[in-house]
C-alpha cells in the first residue's frame, strides 16, 4: 500500500509539475501569414489590374490603357471601364493579346460622357502587364506632353501621395487625386493633407461602388507649393493615383503617378533629379557614393529635399536614390524632376520608387528613349543579371551585368531589340529595376513590373 | 336487507351504528367482529357492508354478532361508495361508527368516542390507532393536512405509545379506519366522496365537515388496533397515484374560487419540482402519477363542479377558520425535510433511501443540486435556448426534421449521403408531442444531459453503500464548472460527454471488478451486463453527439495506469472485455453512422469538429479549472485539489484505489486536452469540453472517495496529520465551488441571450431559388461544427439560411467539400479576385465570417478572425460586403451566385471543366428552380432548359418532368446536370439506399428497446403475488 501510494503521488505531482513547467513557455501558435504586399506592381496569371485612370480625351490627362503580353502564350483579359459621376454604365470588352503584343484600349470607347474614367482589367488567361498611357491636354494654350504609369495590381485601405503642388494661378500647378473603387460596395475615405500652407483634412469622401472619383486638391488646398496626402480608407478598398499638371516658365508637363499603397522603411528610386523627403542615400554610377542627407520627419508630415541645391551632384548625368528610414518606421517617397530641353526646363515628371526587389522584372520601354536601371540592394551579395528583349514571345539576351552590393547599372533602350522593346531582367539575386522615358514629347519615370517572381521587401 | 336493521331507540344513550366496510377480509375479521361484540357501550348496533358482494360474509358475521346486519354493496366501487351505502338505509342512529374491516377496538373505545363527542359537541371523533401486532406502537393519532390536501401523521413511524398524545384535541382530520360521525352530519355531507374510492376519503370528509362548522376531535382514550395493509391485500401499489389524484380532487371541491387561484399555481409548481426530483432519481412512475393526477381530475371536472355546487350552500364556517387548522407551508416538503416520507410507505425505494440520517442528507443534497440547476437555468427555462453554436434551431417542423433524417441526405456543406445524428428523431418526436412547441424539447436537449450526468455521478459510488460518498460525488460533479461552461459555449458534445462520463467510468470500474466493485458471484459474472450498460450509455449519448465515445480512451488509460500503480492488474482483461463488448453494443446504436464511416473508408472529420490539431488558446490553468468558456479560471477552483489530495494521501483499501483511479482518469483527460492545446497531436481533437468530461468524472470520483475516507479511515487512528487534513479538505472543497455558484447568477450560465436569426438578412429561397451560406469562424464558433480550413479557422455550409439540427456535425462523406477549401485557400493566398464566381458555382450566396458565438450585444467575447482573412474577402471584386449588420460578423453577398438548383440554357457550362474555370468564365443566365431543403422537391422546370444541381453528384438524385425520368450528365467534375426533354411539372427526389434505412431502423429499434427496458425497470405499479 505504501509503495502504491508513493507511486500514485509521485505520478500526480510529477505530472502536474512537469506540465506547469512546460506550460510556462509560449505555445507554438500558428498565425496566418498574409500575402506579401508591396508598392511594386506585379503581373500574375489570372490577376487583376486597377487603373485609377485620368480624364476624358478632352481633359487635362486623357487616358488609355495599354495591355502588354509578357507571357509565352496569348493572353485574354476583360477590360471594364469605370466612370466618374452618374451616367450610362461603362462597358467592358474582352481583349486577346498576342505574345509580345502591346495593345492600346481606348477608355473613351468604353466610358461615355464621363469627366474622369478608369478601368479594371481582369486577366483570364496568360500574363499581362497593364499600364496607363496619358495624353496631355491643353493648359494655358499649350499641349502638355504625354506620360505613362503602371496600373495598380492590388487595392488597399491606405494610400500616400508624397508630393504635389496647387499654385495654379502663379505657377500653373494643378493636382488631382484619382480614386478608383472597383468593388460593389461604396468606399469612404478620410484624407489628411499636409502642405507648406498648413494641415487640412477632408473627411467622409464617398467613392461609390464601381466608380472613379477625382478629388481636386487644387480646390481643397489652395496655393501650396508642396502638398502631400494620406488617404485612410475607412470602408472598402480603393486604388489611388495622382495627376499633377504644371505649366509655367520653369517647367511644364503632366505627371500621372501611382500613389503608394503601403509605406515601407526602404525605397529605391531609380532615376531622379529633385523632390524627395526623408534621409537619402544617393547612389551614383561607378564607385561614387555620397554622404546621406539626414532628415527628421514628424508623423504624417512631408519634407522636400531640393536636390538641385546639392552642389555636389552637379556633375552627375543620372543617379539613383535610396531612401531609408533609420528608425524603421515606414515612409513614402516620390521624386519630381524636370528635364531641360531646347534650353528650357520642361517635361516635368514624377515617380514613386520601389520597396521590393525580385529576380525577374519586365519593363516595356520605347526605342531610343531612355532605358532601364538595375540596382542590387544587397548589402553583401553580388547579383548577375541578364537583360533580354522579349520578341515574339522569345527572350533575346542583349546584356549581361554583374552588380556588386548596392551598385546599379543602366541599360539604354537603344541596346534593346524591337520597335517597342519589352525588356526582361532576370537576376541571380533580387534586384530592383526602374525605367525612364524621356524626349521632347514624353518624360516618364517609373518602376518596372515584377513578373514571374516573388517580391522581396527591401531592407 | 335494510329493513332488518333495528332502528328504534333502546334507551337514553345515543344510538351508535357501527358500519364495518368489509372487502374479502382475512382471518382477522373475526377479531374485528369480536371487538365490536365486546364493546361496553350499551346502545351499539353493527352493520357490515359487504363491498365485494361475494356473499360469504353473512355466516361469519352472524356467528360472531348474531344481531348484526349485513348489507350487500357489491355494486359499489371503493371504500367510499360502500360506506355511503348506509345512507340508502332507513336507519337513523345518533352516530355512525365507520370502520374498516381490519380494526380491533378496545372494549371502551366506542364509549369514549361518544362521551367525548357529546361533551365537546364534535361532529367527527377519531380514536388513537395503534399497530395491530404491536399495540404499544402508535400508528395514527389524527392527520395534519396542508392546503393542498396532503396529509401527514402527527406521530412518527413506529413511535411508542407513552401517552404523549393522550389529550383530546381538535384536529383537521382523523383516519377513516375508525371514526365516529354524527349521522345527521354524514347525511348532510352526502357521505364520503364516491369519486375518492380509497385513500384520502377521510381527509375530504373531515375538510367538508369543517366547512360546515363541525369539529373534528381526536379522542386518545379510545384505542383501536389497525392492520393497515391494503397493499398486501390487493397486490396493487397505487398508493401514490390514488393519493395524488384524490388530494387534488379534494382541493378542487373544497377550495373557494379565490383560494384556488392562489393554491393551484403553487400546487402546480410543487408538482413540477416533484417531477424533476423524480426524473433525477429515475422514478418515471412517480412522474406519471403526478402528471395523471391533473389529467384525471380534468377528466372528472364535471363531477367536481357538481360537488362544489352541492357543497357551497352548506358552508357555514369561514375559510379563515378552516385554514387556521391547515398545516402551514407544504406538508410534503416539511416531511421531506424531516425525513418522514419513508414511513408513508408510498415508495419503497424512497423509503429505503430515507432509512438513515445520512440518506436524508443525501436526498437533501440531491434536492439542493436540482434546485441549483433550476436556479442557474431559470432564464433558459423561461426564455428558451437561443440557436447559437451547437444549439442549432430545430427546423420548421418535427415532420420536416424526421423527413430530413429519414432521407439520409446531408444538405450541409456541398451535400453528401449520410445519416444525421439520430437524436434528431427523439427531439422531433418530443417536439411533436408538445404540439410543435420546441421550447421544452430544446430545454430537455440541453439540460437533460446535465441531469443524466448528475444521476450517473450519484450512481457511480452506490456500490460502496456510503450515501455520504455518493453525496460527495454528486456535489463535486454538479459544481465543477464543466457543464455550465459547456452551456456557455453552446457545446452539445461537452454536455453529452458530461452526461455519459460517470456512467462510462462506473462501467469501467465495474468491469475491472476490484473492490468495492467486485461481485460476490465472481468477477466475470457481471461483465456482459456491465458491457451492455457501457454500450447503451455511449450509444444513447452518441445519438446526439457521435464523438462522445472517444472519452472512453482517456478513461481506460487512466484506469489502466491506476491499476498498474496500485498493483491491481487482475481486472485488466475484464476491463478490455467490457470495453470491446460495450463497443459492440454501442455500434448497434450508431449503426448508420458506422456504416457511413465504412462506406468512405473512415473519416476523422466528424470527430475533429473543424479543429486542425494546431496549438490552441487553452492554458494549463484553464484546462485544470475546466475554464473552456470566456471567463478566466478562478483560483478558488483549484482548491478542489484539497479533498482529492486527502483521498489519495489518507485513503486505505478501496478508498485509495478509487482515489487513484479518479486521479489518473483526470490526469489522462487533462493531459489529452493539454497536449492538444500545444498542437503536438497530428490530428484535430473534438471540443475540449467533451475531452474534459472524464476529468470531471475523475474529480467527482476522487472527492467521493475522499468522503468515504473521512467516513472510514479517519476513525481508526488518534488525532494526527491525517485528521488535520480533513478540515482543510472541507474548506478547500467549499471554496472551490464558489466560482460555479457565482456562475448561476446569470440564470443562463452566461449563454448568449440571442442568436443570429434576427440579425442576418438572408433572402427567401422561394424568391430566387435555394442557396448556400458559407460560415467561417473559429471551430468553436461555427454553428453546428465545421471542417478544418486553417489552423485557427473552420467552415461549414448550410442550405437556405442558418443550419438546423439535421445539419449538425460534419458528415463522414465530405462530398465535394474540398472544392470550397481550394477556393478559399486560393483567395487567402491572394491568387484570385473572383472568389465569388467559383463559390457561386457551388451555390454559395452568402459568406458569414463570425468572430464570436452570438451577435452583439448578446456576446462580446470571441476569437477575433485573422484580419488577413477579412482582407481576402474584401479584395474580391464580386463579393459585396453588407455594412452595419453586427460587430460580431462580416457578411458578404456573392453577386455571382448560382442557385443550388437552377434552370439554364443548354450548354451553359460549355468550356468549363472544373470549378476553378468559373473564375474566368462564371455560370450566367441561370434561374433558380425547385427551392427548399426536402429530399423530395416539386416545381416547374422551364421548357428548353437543363437543370443544374449544385451539390455533390449522387446517382440517388432523380429528376422527373411530367412523370418522365430525365437523363443526366456530370458537370464541372463535381455536380450534376439533368437533361429534361421538355419543360413542365418536375419532381426532384433522393432515393435513399435501403441498407441505410435498414441501419436507421435498427438504430431506432435499439433506442426503443433500451428505453423500454429502462422504463419497465423503473416505471409502473409492482404487482406481488397473492
Amino acid at each position: 500500500m505504501r509503495l502504491a501510494r508513493g507511486l500514485v503521488v509521485l505520478v500526480i505531482v510529477a505530472g502536474l509539475v512537469a506540465a506547469f513547467l512546460v506550460d510556462r513557455n509560449d505555445r507554438p501558435v500558428t498565425e496566418t501569414v498574409p500575402p506579401a504586399t508591396n508598392g511594386v506592381p506585379t503581373a500574375e496569371p489570372n490577376g487583376a489590374w486597377f487603373c485609377p485612370g485620368g480624364s476624358a480625351p478632352d481633359g487635362v490627362a486623357g487616358v488609355n490603357i495599354e495591355l502588354v503580353n509578357v507571357g509565352a502564350v496569348p493572353a485574354t483579359a476583360t477590360v471594364a471601364g469605370v466612370r466618374s459621376g452618374s451616367g450610362p454604365d461603362a462597358r467592358s470588352v474582352e481583349e486577346v493579346v498576342a505574345v509580345g503584343e502591346r495593345r492600346l484600349v481606348r477608355l473613351s470607347e468604353l466610358v461615355d460622357e464621363a469627366e474622369w474614367m478608369g478601368a479594371v482589367v481582369e486577366v483570364e488567361q496568360g500574363e499581362l502587364l497593364v499600364e496607363q498611357v496619358y495624353v496631355g491636354g491643353e493648359v494655358s494654350g499649350e499641349t502638355l506632353p504625354t506620360d505613362r504609369a503602371p496600373c495598380h495590381s492590388r487595392t488597399a485601405t491606405s494610400w500616400v501621395v508624397a508630393s504635389g503642388a496647387t499654385r495654379d494661378v502663379e505657377f500653373g500647378e494643378q493636382m488631382w487625386l484619382l480614386v478608383l473603387n472597383p468593388f460593389l460596395d461604396d468606399a469612404v475615405l478620410d484624407i489628411a493633407f499636409d502642405s507648406d500652407v498648413g494641415v487640412q483634412t477632408l473627411e467622409a469622401v464617398v467613392v461609390p461602388a464601381r466608380r472613379v472619383v477625382a478629388i481636386d486638391v487644387t480646390a481643397e488646398v489652395t496655393v501650396a507649393g508642396r502638398v502631400s496626402a494620406v488617404i485612410d480608407v475607412v470602408a472598402g478598398r480603393v486604388a489611388v493615383s495622382r495627376v499633377q499638371v504644371v505649366e509655367n516658365e520653369f517647367r511644364a508637363g503632366l505627371a500621372a503617378t501611382p500613389a503608394t499603397a503601403d509605406t515601407a522603411p526602404v525605397w529605391f528610386l531609380s532615376s531622379v533629379h529633385r523632390g524627395i523627403r526623408d534621409d537619402v542615400v544617393i547612389v551614383a554610377d561607378g564607385d561614387v557614393a555620397f554622404d546621406p542627407v539626414l532628415l527628421t520627419i514628424r508623423p504624417g508630415r512631408a519634407v522636400q529635399v531640393p536636390l538641385a541645391d546639392e552642389a555636389r551632384l552637379e556633375d552627375l548625368e543620372s543617379m539613383s536614390i535610396v531612401a531609408r528610414s533609420l528608425t524603421g518606421l515606414p515612409i513614402a517617397v516620390m521624386t519630381e524632376s524636370a528635364l531641360p530641353f531646347d534650353g528650357r526646363v520642361t517635361n516635368y515628371s514624377a515617380t514613386v520608387g520601389a520597396d521590393a526587389s525580385a529576380t525577374r522584372w519586365v519593363a516595356p520601354v520605347e526605342a531610343d528613349l531612355g532605358g532601364i536601371v538595375i540596382y542590387n540592394p544587397s548589402q553583401t551579395g553580388i547579383s548577375s543579371a541578364t537583360v533580354s528583349s522579349l520578341v515574339d514571345g522569345v527572350l533575346v539576351p542583349v546584356a549581361e551585368v554583374e552588380l556588386g552590393p548596392q551598385r546599379r547599372a543602366v541599360i539604354s533602350s537603344e541596346d534593346l531589340e524591337g520597335e517597342r522593346p519589352i525588356a526582361v531582367v532576370e537576376a541571380s539575386e533580387p534586384v530592383v529595376v526602374g525605367r525612364e522615358l524621356a524626349d521632347v514629347s514624353v518624360h516618364a519615370q517609373m518602376v518596372a513590373v515584377i513578373s514571374g517572381a516573388e517580391p522581396v521587401p527591401l531592407g | 336487507m335494510a329493513d332488518q336493521l333495528d332502528s328504534s331507540p333502546r334507551d337514553a344513550t345515543p344510538s351508535v351504528l357501527a358500519v364495518v366496510v368489509a372487502h374479502d377480509p382475512g382471518d382477522w375479521f373475526e377479531e374485528t367482529l369480536d371487538s365490536l361484540a365486546t364493546q361496553d357501550y350499551p346502545n351499539l348496533s353493527v352493520l357490515v357492508i359487504d363491498a365485494s358482494g361475494a356473499g360469504d360474509l353473512d355466516s361469519r358475521v352472524r356467528l360472531a354478532l348474531p344481531g348484526a346486519s349485513v348489507l350487500d354493496a357489491g355494486d359499489t366501487e371503493g371504500f367510499s361508495a360502500a360506506a355511503d351505502a348506509v345512507l340508502d338505509t332507513e336507519v337513523d342512529p345518533a352516530f355512525l361508527l365507520i370502520c374498516h374491516d381490519d380494526v380491533a377496538l378496545m372494549p371502551d373505545a366506542v364509549r369514549h368516542l361518544v362521551v367525548e363527542s357529546l361533551r365537546s359537541n364534535a361532529g367527527i371523533a377519531g380514536p388513537k390507532l395503534v399497530d395491530w401486532h404491536r399495540p404499544e406502537r402508535l400508528q395514527h393519532v389524527a392527520y395534519k393536512v396542508d392546503r393542498f390536501a396532503v396529509a401527514a401523521d402527527v406521530v412518527d413511524a413506529g413511535e411508542l405509545d407513552q401517552e404523549q398524545y393522550d389529550a383530546v384535541a381538535d384536529v383537521f382530520a382523523v383516519p377513516s379506519a375508525c371514526m365516529l360521525i354524527r349521522t345527521g352530519l354524514f347525511r348532510t355531507l352526502g357521505g364520503f366522496d364516491p369519486g375518492i374510492t380509497h385513500r384520502g376519503e377521510d381527509i375530504d370528509l373531515c375538510w367538508r365537515a369543517q366547512l360546515l362548522g363541525a369539529r373534528v376531535l381526536i379522542v386518545p382514550d379510545s384505542r383501536v388496533r389497525h392492520r393497515e395493509d391494503l397493499y398486501a391485500r390487493t397486490g396493487v401499489d397505487d398508493i401514490r397515484r390514488s393519493r395524488a389524484r384524490h388530494q387534488l380532487r379534494t382541493v378542487l371541491v373544497t377550495g373557494g374560487r379565490l383560494s384556488l387561484l392562489l393554491t393551484l399555481p403553487v400546487l402546480a409548481l410543487l408538482n413540477l419540482g416533484e417531477i424533476l426530483i423524480a426524473l433525477l432519481s429515475g422514478r418515471l412512475g412517480h412522474v406519471r402519477d403526478v402528471v395523471t393526477a391533473w389529467t384525471w381530475n380534468l377528466r372528472n371536472l364535471g363531477e367536481i363542479r357538481a360537488r362544489r355546487r352541492t357543497l357551497r350552500p352548506l358552508i357555514k364556517a369561514r375559510n379563515a377558520d378552516v385554514r387556521a387548522f391547515h398545516e402551514s407551508g407544504s406538508v410534503r416538503i416539511n416531511e421531506f425535510v424531516r425525513g418522514q416520507i419513508g414511513r408513508r410507505a408510498d415508495d419503497e425505494q424512497l423509503r429505503s433511501l430515507m432509512r438513515t440520517g445520512t440518506a436524508r442528507i443525501a436526498a437533501l443534497s440531491a434536492a439542493i443540486v436540482v434546485l441549483f440547476v433550476l436556479f442557474g437555468s431559470r432564464t433558459l427555462i423561461t426564455d428558451g435556448i437561443p440557436a447559437v453554436g451547437d444549439f442549432l434551431a430545430f427546423g420548421d417542423s418535427s415532420g420536416g426534421m424526421l423527413d430530413d433524417w429519414w432521407s439520409s441526405w446531408r444538405h450541409r456543406d456541398l451535400g453528401s449521403a449520410g445519416t444525421p445524428h439520430s437524436g434528431v428523431v427523439a427531439l422531433a418526436v418530443l417536439s411533436g408531442l408538445s404540439g410543435g412547441a420546441v421550447g421544452f424539447a430544446r430545454l430537455l436537449w440541453v439540460l437533460g444531459p446535465v441531469l443524466v450526468g448528475l444521476f450517473g455521478a450519484w450512481r457511480m459510488l452506490s456500490v460502496t453503500g456510503s450515501r455520504r460518498a455518493q453525496t460527495g460525488t454528486l456535489l463535486a460533479y454538479a459544481l465543477v464548472p464543466l457543464p455550465w461552461m459547456s452551456i456557455e459555449s453552446a457545446s452539445i458534445a461537452g454536455l453529452y460527454g458530461f452526461a455519459v462520463a460517470p456512467w462510462v467510468l462506473g462501467a469501467l470500474l465495474h468491469g475491472e471488478a476490484t473492490s468495492p466493485f467486485r461481485s460476490t458471484a465472481g468477477p466475470w459474472r457481471g461483465v456482459p451486463a456491465t458491457a451492455a450498460g457501457l454500450g447503451i450509455s455511449v450509444g444513447l449519448a452518441g445519438l446526439f453527439a457521435p464523438s462522445v465515445g472517444l472519452i472512453i480512451l482517456p478513461m481506460l488509460a487512466g484506469v489502466l495506469v491506476a491499476a498498474l500503480l496500485t498493483g491491481h492488474v487482475r481486472g485488466v482483461l475484464r476491463l478490455f472485455a467490457v470495453v470491446v463488448m460495450g463497443a459492440a453494443v454501442a455500434s448497434v446504436f450508431l449503426a448508420p453512422q458506422l456504416l457511413d464511416q465504412v462506406a468512405v473508408g473512415f473519416s476523422w472529420a466528424p470527430f475533429a469538429d473543424g479543429r486542425s490539431g494546431a496549438a490552441g488558446p487553452l492554458a494549463l490553468t484553464d484546462i485544470l479549472a475546466f475554464a473552456i468558456g470566456s471567463a478566466e479560471p478562478s483560483p478558488l477552483t483549484f482548491l478542489m485539489v484539497a479533498p482529492m489530495a486527502l483521498a489519495v494521501l489518507v485513503g486505505r483499501s478501496w478508498r485509495f484505489a478509487l482515489a487513484a483511479r479518479g486521479w489518473m482518469v483526470a490526469l489522462a483527460s487533462w493531459g489529452v486536452v493539454w497536449a492538444a492545446s500545444w498542437g503536438v497531436l497530428p490530428f484535430g481533437l473534438p471540443d475540449p469540453a467533451l475531452l474534459l468530461a472524464p476529468a470531471a468524472a475523475g474529480v467527482a470520483l476522487t472527492v467521493g472517495a475522499a468522503v468515504a475516507v473521512a467516513e472510514h479511515d479517519m476513525r481508526r487512528a488518534g488525532f494526527g496529520w491525517r485528521q488535520a487534513l480533513l478540515p482543510l479538505a472541507g474548506v478547500g472543497a467549499g471554496l472551490a465551488v464558489v466560482p460555479t455558484l457565482v456562475m448561476a447568477e446569470s440564470g443562463r450560465w452566461d449563454l448568449p441571450r440571442g442568436d443570429f436569426s434576427g440579425t442576418l438578412p438572408f433572402a427567401d429561397p422561394g424568391d430566387d431559388g435555394s442557396y448556400r451560406v458559407l460560415w467561417i469562424a473559429a471551430p468553436e464558433n461555427v454553428p453546428g461544427g465545421g471542417r478544418t480550413l486553417t489552423d485557427t479557422l473552420a467552415w461549414s455550409l448550410s442550405l437556405d439560411g442558418p443550419p438546423v439540427l439535421t445539419d449538425a456535425g460534419a458528415a463522414a462523406d465530405d462530398g465535394a467539400a474540398a472544392l470550397v477549401e481550394e477556393s478559399l485557400d486560393e483567395a487567402f493566398a491572394g491568387d484570385t479576385m473572383r472568389l465569388g464566381r467559383t463559390l457561386g458555382g457551388l451555390g454559395i450566396r452568402y459568406i458569414v465570417v463570425l468572430d464570436r458565438l452570438a451577435p452583439a450585444p448578446f456576446s462580446t467575447d470571441g476569437r477575433p478572425i485573422d484580419p488577413s482573412v477579412a482582407e481576402s474577402f474584401a479584395r474580391q471584386l464580386d463579393l459585396q460586403r453588407v455594412e452595419g449588420i453586427n460587430t460580431a460578423m462580416e457578411l458578404y453577398v456573392n453577386t455571382e451566385w448560382t442557385s443550388v438548383r437552377a434552370a439554364a440554357s443548354p450548354g451553359f457550362d460549355d468550356g468549363r471543366e472544373r470549378v476553378s474555370d468559373l473564375a474566368g468564365a462564371p455560370l450566367v443566365g441561370t434561374v433558380g428552380v425547385l427551392p427548399g431543403r426536402d429530399a423530395d422537391l416539386d416545381g416547374v422546370v422551364p421548357a428548353g432548359t437543363e437543370v443544374y444541381l449544385a451539390q455533390t453528384a449522387d446517382t440517388g438524385w432523380k429528376l422527373r418532368v411530367d412523370g418522365e425520368r430525365t437523363g443526366r450528365r456530370r458537370t464541372l467534375d463535381w455536380a450534376t446536370v439533368f437533361l429534361p426533354d421538355s419543360g413542365g411539372e418536375a419532381s426532384l427526389a433522393y432515393d435513399t439506399p435501403i441498407w441505410r434505412q435498414a441501419a436507421m431502423l435498427l438504430q431506432v429499434a435499439a433506442f426503443v428497446v433500451a428505453l423500454g427496458m429502462w422504463t419497465r425497470q423503473r416505471v409502473g405499479g409492482r404487482r406481488v403475488g397473492a
